[in-house]
C-alpha cells in the first residue's frame, strides 16, 4: 500500500483472501464462511449512475440524489451514494471517483475526483 | 414426466378496480378459467396462488387456504402462497405444472393477485422495495426505477441505446394496450408526451415505467393426455424453467445482463427443444422499457446491445419479426404484480386460440418472461397450441 493512496473497507476471506462486499455469508470464489474486516487499495470509477427523483419516504428529504455502481477492483463493485451530490451534475461513466466513508447504516459514500 | 396442459383461463382487467378487493378478485378470475375448463371445481386437487405484498398493502395474509375456502375448493387439497416479488405468478404456474407433470395430481388451479390502487403512492413505493436486499444496496436509497436507470445508463454507454429507443418501446406497448379490453391503459399516447414525461431516476422518464394496478388472473391445468375432453383447443406447456439471479446489482458480473433471465431462457429453450427463432410470440417482463430491451436480448431473441435497434426498426411489433407484449406488457396493460405471470400466460393461451385483439397470424408457439424483484428469481415458460 503507498501512502495517499485510496482504500476501501472490506470483507477479506480467510480462506482464498478475495475481497467481498459487506454483508457476505458465503465467499463467492471459495465457498469459504470465514471472513475477517480488512481494506482495499482501490481506483474507483463509475460503471454506471442515476439520480432517483422519486423515493420512498425514508429519502424523501434527499431528492434529488445520485446512485453510483463504482467499479472498484476487477470483479469488485459497490452500490454507493454521492457525496458533494449537485444533482448528479457533470458526472460521467469512467469518471473517477474519491472514497469518502462507510456511514453508520453501511452505506459507502465515495465522492468526484 | 408427462406433458401438461392448459385447459381454462381467467382474468379480470388490470388496472384501478375500485369496491374489488382482493379475494374477490382471485375469485372472479379462478371462476372465469373453471368455466373456461367447465370442470367442476371439486375436481381441482390444489390449488398455487402468486401474491406479492397483500400483507403490506391490504393487511391480509394466509389468502391461499382463504380464496380456496370462499371459492369451495375441496378440504382435502393444499391451498398454498407462493412469494418471489413481481415473478409470483410465474412460480405459482411452475408449481401446477410440477404437481401434474410428476403425477401427484391432474388437475390444478394457478391464480396470481395483487391488490394494489387503495393504497398511497409512498405505500406502494414502501412496500415493492420490499424486494430489494434491506441489508445492503437496499440502503443506499435505490428503488426500484433506480436499479433500472443504473442499467439503462450502461447499456447506453456500452451500445449506443437512446433514450428514442426507450420511448420506442413506451409507444409500442401503449399502441398494443389501446386494443386491449384487460388494460389499464386504452388510449394511444403521442411520442412528445412519452419524451417530455416526468423524470423518476435518470434516464427513465415516467412512461418508462409500469403503473401499479389491481387485478387477478387464472389458468387451469391438467395432463396433455386427457386435456381435449376439456377444451378443444389445449396449449400446451412444452419448457419452464426457474432460474436464481443476484441479489445485488453491484453482485451481477454485468450489468447490462440479468444472468437469471439467461439461465431460465437457456433451460425452457432445450425442455421445448426449440430456439428462439421458433417463437410466434412473447410476453416478456417490461417493468421498465429498458428491462423490455434488455430481456429481449436475454431471451435470445436480439444479439446482446441490438434490442433498442430492434425496437426502432419496428421488429417487436404485432407482424414483426418478433412481436413482443402484444397485450401492452406491464408498461401499458399495467402490473398487479402478483398477478402478472399468470396475466402473460393469459395472454399467450388467447394468442395460441387465435383469439387475440392483436393476434399474431397462425401463432403455434409463444413464451412468457416474469422477472421478479432486481432479477433474483426468474420463470420462463414456453408454449405450444395442441397441433
Amino acid at each position: 500500500m503507498k501512502v495517499g493512496e485510496m482504500t476501501v473497507p472490506v470483507l477479506r476471506c480467510s480462506g482464498c483472501g478475495a475481497p467481498a462486499i459487506p454483508p457476505r455469508y458465503v465467499c463467492g470464489a471459495c465457498g469459504g464462511t470465514g471472513f475477517a474486516q480488512d481494506r482495499l487499495g482501490a481506483q474507483a470509477t463509475i460503471h454506471s449512475y442515476t439520480v432517483v427523483r422519486v423515493a420512498p419516504e425514508a429519502f424523501q428529504a434527499d431528492v434529488p440524489y445520485t446512485v453510483l455502481l463504482v467499479d472498484l477492483a476487477p470483479g469488485l463493485r459497490v452500490t454507493a451514494r454521492l457525496a458533494g451530490d449537485k444533482g448528479g451534475e457533470g458526472l460521467s461513466i469512467g469518471q473517477a471517483l474519491k472514497f469518502e466513508r462507510v456511514d453508520d447504516r453501511g452505506v459507502y459514500w465515495f465522492r468526484a475526483a | 414426466m408427462r406433458g401438461v396442459s392448459i385447459i381454462g383461463i381467467g382474468t379480470t382487467p388490470f388496472g384501478v378496480l375500485e369496491g374489488l378487493g382482493l379475494k374477490a378478485m382471485a375469485i372472479q378470475a379462478a371462476n372465469q378459467a373453471l368455466a373456461d375448463a367447465g370442470l367442476d371445481r371439486k375436481e381441482i386437487e390444489a390449488l398455487y396462488v402468486g401474491n406479492f405484498i397483500s400483507g403490506v398493502l391490504t393487511g391480509q395474509e394466509t389468502i391461499a387456504p382463504q380464496i380456496g375456502d370462499l371459492l369451495g375448493l375441496r378440504k382435502d387439497i393444499p391451498c398454498t402462497k407462493v412469494e418471489g416479488a413481481c415473478c409470483s405468478g410465474g412460480i405459482a404456474l411452475r408449481h401446477a405444472h410440477s404437481l401434474i407433470a410428476s403425477g401427484q395430481a391432474q388437475f390444478v388451479l394457478a391464480v396470481g393477485v395483487e391488490k394494489m390502487t387503495h393504497a398511497s403512492t409512498e405505500k406502494n413505493t414502501e412496500g415493492l422495495a420490499t424486494a430489494m436486499d434491506h441489508d445492503s444496496e437496499g440502503r443506499t436509497g435505490l428503488t426500484f426505477p433506480g436499479f433500472f436507470a443504473l442499467v439503462a445508463n450502461r447499456h447506453m454507454h456500452e451500445f449506443g441505446t437512446t433514450a428514442e429507443h426507450l420511448a420506442l418501446v413506451s409507444l409500442k406497448n401503449h399502441d398494443n394496450s389501446a386494443n386491449n379490453p384487460r388494460a389499464r391503459f386504452r388510449k394511444k399516447v403521442a411520442i412528445e408526451k412519452i419524451r417530455e414525461s416526468k423524470m423518476v431516476a435518470d434516464p427513465l422518464r415516467l412512461y418508462d415505467c409500469c403503473p401499479i394496478s389491481d387485478g387477478a388472473a387464472a389458468v387451469v391445468l391438467c395432463p396433455t393426455e386427457i386435456a381435449r375432453r376439456f377444451n378443444p383447443n389445449p396449449v400446451e406447456i412444452m419448457g419452464t424453467a426457474q432460474s436464481t439471479g443476484y441479489t445485488t446489482l453491484y453482485d451481477t458480473p454485468n450489468p447490462v445482463t440479468l444472468d437469471a433471465t439467461v439461465i431460465a431462457g437457456k433451460k425452457a429453450f432445450e425442455m421445448a427443444g426449440i430456439t428462439p427463432e421458433d417463437v410466434d410470440v412473447v410476453e416478456l417482463h417490461d417493468c421498465f422499457t429498458i428491462a423490455e430491451i434488455v430481456d429481449s436480448e436475454d431471451l435470445g431473441f436480439f444479439a446482446k446491445g441490438r434490442g433498442g435497434f430492434a425496437v426502432a426498426e419496428g421488429l417487436t411489433r404485432v407482424g414483426g419479426k418478433v412481436p413482443i407484449n402484444p397485450s401492452g406488457g406491464l408498461i401499458s396493460k399495467g402490473h398487479p404484480v402478483g398477478a402478472t405471470g399468470i396475466g402473460q400466460v393469459y395472454e399467450v393461451v388467447r394468442q395460441l386460440r387465435g383469439t387475440h385483439e392483436n393476434q399474431v397470424r397462425d401463432a403455434e408457439i409463444a413464451l412468457t418472461h416474469n422477472l421478479g424483484a432486481t432479477g433474483q428469481v426468474v420463470t420462463v415458460n414456453i408454449f405450444r397450441r395442441a397441433s
